[in-house]
């Protein structure tokens, strides 16, 4: 198992009230997954995706990640759980603009002091694997919008982790480059990597294994596809 | 990874360039000053490095204990220590004594300047590293050399030796030789070097223990400190039972002092001329500090005002694995390479300020370069790393999920009021700083062009020496001139005195005298309020009338003006004069003391100036050529002596080094409190972008929303204004009233100033609001 959250809970307190994020969650996710989440806006999609992935904090339950209890964890542990085996796919990209395309892919590996001379072969690997050598020297406001979401998952990507999130990753892409965007996650998972997107498109909520829906911070249903 | 930081930071900094220009320019205008305050510190360990044995030569100084205990450390000695020391103690090869006089002053007839004396022994050329360039050591009394900067001064030459300088007091020196250019670190610094001989001719203070200048011992090579110790404690032991004899109680203690470690000083000594205590050089840095500090302020107020579009890119590392320590090692790299950048446009600017102003009480130049680039780099490097602390702590807090969702607003720190009370008291202290400044110019100013004392207009002075009715007679043919007055010395300068009381019974009084003609009187166009000028003479005889001012009468109890006019005063105890005339007080010598009595009297032995009165405009040069052609006539084998007297009282009272200085000074403050405004303006523009984004929307012109987005700087700036004006015209009230004479604060200048102040600041707001208000609210208010 990868990773398990058990009755989780978190909330805000507005005016003395309690106003529940999330609700009594309880999931697993086993390696090798492809999971979807789906619900409509304000459900908890995103904040169940951030405290999956560390960023974000809970208030009640547990959460095991490869048999270590984050909630146990400190700060520092957490972040260096997260970047050994956690990426991030963001719906806006979230590329650092001063940054072109190879040091914006390289960027995680300088976090995790990989030398130099692995780094240049890793991040030369990921530019080959997803066809983007000739556009290596650009900055991303020199790409379009598939083109910048290509290097926000080989940035992801090149710390080879064991799970990916994806916010929306197809959000602010048109069909055909979004139909890429999935197809590239298909393949991934093949390969072994784990896989939690957040979407909207029941279309490309398809493409995974199981779909969770949310509703109001609670685990509505789970549907395996 | 540094590299990394680097490349970042120099992309950001590429990016924004506004802001970056602003942040490298407010600390390259600020660092100028703290190169310069660090300069005066190295060089202040650079002193007197250049003498031929340092490891033997050192000064002798004294601890002097009275008889209650209390101890008081000198650097000074007594003259006997040196002749003690030279004649009994073989392990001391020369002993000096060397005498620093202040207040000296020399004239060669025509220029009368202030310069640095000390007195000094043969030997003291052979134990110190200043060279002759020229001539020899002065041996006899009143003979004396000069440097060559002084030569150049007083004859336009080097070539001096055998010529003949004045002083008011000891009479003529003999120029015995040119001293060569010697480093001006040293605490020995003077502009004339006097044979000891005449300070033994003329000092009345014979006292044994009386500490009247400095004694430096030469050790033999094979001699060690501890023999000049012993030697040391024997000279004291005999002083003091010689002075238990003279009944003085004091107890004397002398120490050796290294040459090379006599700057800084350390010990706070007496008597210590040139040399900087370590306190001077700590407050003079504290100043430098201060404004660093509030450039500083700005870089972390701009860079916090900036945050938002720095905030995803933290988030994005955060999530890449970024921890927290490397982020802040980010932001750090960024504020120093800012600082690295200001040192490089720092230096330029110290370079134009040594170019522009080359004030003299500065150190500009420092032996070891090495030392010097060091110590800026690293200073550089210490700023970089203390301003962009602040920012980096709170910047590498953002929180990624918060971030990238984006619900944060741009951070800040300290508390609003905080920040607002440091932008009024920016403003406050540079309009302060320029009203100071622009009342001392205008002082300055006036000082150096004033007509209203006496006219300086159509004026030319011609020196004289012996008989000069010839020359007087033949000039007159000159169709140019108007008349010729006969003084002697011109006014501006010192004065001669003379004693003065109103008959034989009374105490006499000191008052300033000027031998004068008729002439003279009309060419200075003094005002009379009673009585008339000196009667127009021509002989030989000491005239009996003399003119004298209001001050005179008050001075001596002669009633009103009227009644004075007719009555006898009693001249230098031996001569009854009559006042012939009364004249305003005004302004004859230096423009902060009050008036002394002046008296004028007709005295052809004393003159020594023809002050020419042209009718006309007339081109110096020329006009210079037609005299000296007549000089010539007379005086073949002497120079002419001639000087415009305008110019020369405008040269003489216009500082313009130093002027220029401390109006650069002026530029950098204002333009540090214009950034700190600056600042806060953003922020606060860019905390308001969505609300400015739904007033647009909902239907508000941009000239509202500027209205509304300056409303509350421009009350800051009122609130400066209240404050800065009132504090500004007390504290030039302060300056200008130890002026005796001067043309009084101008408020309406100073109203002038602050209003140029004033709207460069409103530009200032005006400039970020209207950016803010025009931009699209369909940007602001879109949210992903």
């Amino acid at each position: 198992m990868l990773l398990e959250l058990k009755n989780m809970f978190k909330w805000v307190t507005v005016g003395g009230n309690r106003i529940f994020l999330l609700k009594d969650i309880n999931l697993q996710v086993q390696e090798g997954e492809f999971i979807s989440i789906m619900g409509p806006s304000g459900s908890g999609k995103s904040t169940l995706l951030n405290v999956i992935g560390m960023l974000d904090g809970f208030d009640e339950g547990e959460y095991n990640f490869l048999h270590e209890s984050v909630h146990k964890l400190k700060e520092k542990q957490r972040a260096q759980l997260y970047k050994q085996y956690i990426g991030f796919v963001f719906q806006q990209y979230h590329l650092i603009d001063e940054l072109t395309v190879y040091e914006n892919i390289e960027t995680p590996l300088l976090y995790q002091d990989v030398k130099s001379s692995e780094r240049k072969a890793m991040v030369a690997d990921m530019l080959d694997r997803f066809n983007i050598v000739g556009k290596k020297d650009l900055f991303p406001s020199q790409l379009s919008g598939g083109q910048q979401q290509l290097v926000g998952i080989a940035r992801a990507l090149i710390a080879k982790p064991k799970l990916i999130l994806a916010d929306e990753p197809t959000g602010n892409l048109n069909s055909r480059q979004g139909e890429e965007i999935m197809e590239l996650f298909t393949q991934l998972n093949k390969e072994g990597v784990t896989i939690i997107q957040v979407t909207h498109s029941e279309k490309n909520a398809a493409y995974a294994g199981r779909t969770i829906h949310l509703l109001d911070g609670r685990i509505e249903k789970h549907i395996n596809n | 990874m540094i590299r990394n930081y680097f490349k970042v930071a120099w992309r950001n900094l590429w990016k924004n360039k506004l802001f970056s220009i602003i942040n490298i320019l407010g600390l390259g205008l600020a660092i100028p000053f703290a190169l310069l305050s660090l300069m005066q510190v190295q060089s202040a360990y650079e002193y007197d490095n250049f003498h031929p044995y340092p490891d033997r030569t050192y000064r002798i100084i004294t601890d002097v204990t009275d008889n209650v205990g209390g101890k008081i450390k000198y650097a000074l000695s007594p003259q006997t220590v040196a002749e003690q020391l030279k004649q009994d103690y073989p392990s001391i090869e020369k002993a000096i004594f060397v005498v620093r006089e202040f207040g000296w002053e020399l004239n060669n007839r025509i220029k009368t300047l202030d310069v640095n004396s000390i007195y000094v022994e043969p030997a003291f050329f052979d134990v110190f590293g200043f060279k002759l360039a020229s001539g020899t050591a002065p041996v006899e009394p009143n003979s004396l050399v000069l440097t060559e900067e002084k030569a150049l001064a007083f004859f336009g030459t080097t070539e001096a030796v055998g010529k003949v300088l004045t002083h008011p007091g000891y009479g003529d020196f003999t120029v015995t030789g040119v001293l060569k250019p010697y480093k001006r670190n040293t605490h020995l610094r003077s502009d004339v070097m006097v044979s000891m001989a005449t300070y033994n001719k003329f000092s009345k203070d014979t006292a044994l223990t009386s500490l009247n200048g400095f004694t430096y011992v030469l050790l033999k090579p094979t001699a060690n400190k501890a023999n000049l110790d012993a030697a040391l404690t024997a000279v004291a032991a005999k002083i003091n039972t010689k002075s238990i004899v003279n009944a003085t109680k004091e107890n004397l203690t002398f120490r050796e002092q290294a040459i090379t470690s006599v700057a800084p000083d350390f010990d706070d000594l007496r008597g210590n001329s040139y040399v900087e205590s370590i306190l001077d050089l700590a407050v003079n840095f504290g100043f430098a500090l201060a404004l660093l500090l509030l450039a500083g302020f700005n870089y972390v107020n701009l860079t916090l005002a900036r945050s938002l579009s720095r905030a995803k890119e933290v988030g994005v590392r955060k999530v890449a694995g970024a921890l927290r320590h490397q982020l802040v090692g980010q932001f750090i790299c960024e504020a120093v390479l800012v600082a690295l950048l200001s040192l490089a446009l720092g230096f330029i600017v110290l370079k134009l300020m040594e170019q522009f102003s080359y004030v003299n009480w500065f150190t500009w130049k420092v032996d070891n370069q090495f030392v010097l680039w060091g110590t800026f780099i690293i200073f550089s490097i210490f700023i970089g790393a203390l301003a962009g602390a602040i920012p980096a702590r709170i910047l590498s807090r953002f929180q990624p999920a918060k971030v990238l969702k984006g619900t944060i607003a741009p951070s800040t720190f300290g508390r609003m009021g905080l920040r607002n009370s440091l932008v009024v008291i920016q403003f406050v202290a540079s309009s302060c700083f320029i009203f100071v400044m622009a009342t001392f110019y205008n002082q300055f100013r006036y000082m150096a062009t004033d007509n209203d004392n006496f006219n300086r207009k159509h004026i030319y002075n011609v020196s004289v020496k012996g008989d000069y009715r010839l020359l007087q007679q033949d000039l007159t043919a000159n169709k140019n001139i108007e008349r010729i007055g006969l003084v002697s010395t011109a006014f501006g300068g010192t004065t001669a005195q003379a004693a003065i009381k109103k008959n034989k019974q009374e105490q006499n009084k000191e008052a300033s005298y000027y031998a004068a003609n008729a002439e003279f009187i009309s060419n200075m166009q003094l005002q009379f309020i009673a009585g008339n000028n000196l009667p127009a003479s021509n002989g030989d005889s000491v005239s009996n009338f003399v003119v004298v001012n209001e001050q005179l009468l008050t001075t001596l109890g002669l009633g009103t003006p009227q009644e004075a006019v007719g009555k006898t005063i009693l001249l230098n105890n031996d001569r009854e004069v009559i006042i012939n005339g009364v004249v305003k007080n005004f302004c004859y010598y230096i423009y902060q003391f009050a008036t002394n009595p002046l008296v004028l009297q007709y005295n052809p032995s004393q003159f020594h100036l023809l002050s020419i009165k042209t009718k006309t405009e007339v081109d110096d040069a020329v006009f210079k050529s037609e005299i000296a052609a007549v000089w010539k006539k007379y005086h073949p084998h002497e120079e002419l002596a001639f000087s415009n007297y305008q110019k020369e009282m405008y040269d003489r009272y216009f500082p313009g080094r130093d002027m220029k200085f401390m109006g650069m000074f002026c530029v950098v403050v204002l333009i540090i409190a214009l950034m700190g405004l600056l600042g806060i303006v953003t922020y606060h523009t860019e905390k308001r972008v969505k609300e400015i984004g739904i007033r647009k929307v909902m239907g508000a012109s941009v000239p509202v929303i500027v209205k509304e987005l300056s409303k509350s700087f421009v009350k800051l700036i009122i609130i400066a204004a209240g404050i800065g004006l009132p504090v500004g015209y007390a504290i030039c009230y302060f300056f200008i009233s130890l002026f005796a004479y001067s043309p009084g604060v101008n408020l309406l200048m100073l109203c002038i100033l602050f209003c140029c102040i004033f709207s460069i600041a409103l530009i200032t707001i005006a400039y970020k609001a209207i950016y803010a208000a025009i931009a699209n609210p369909v940007k602001s208010l879109r949210t992903e």
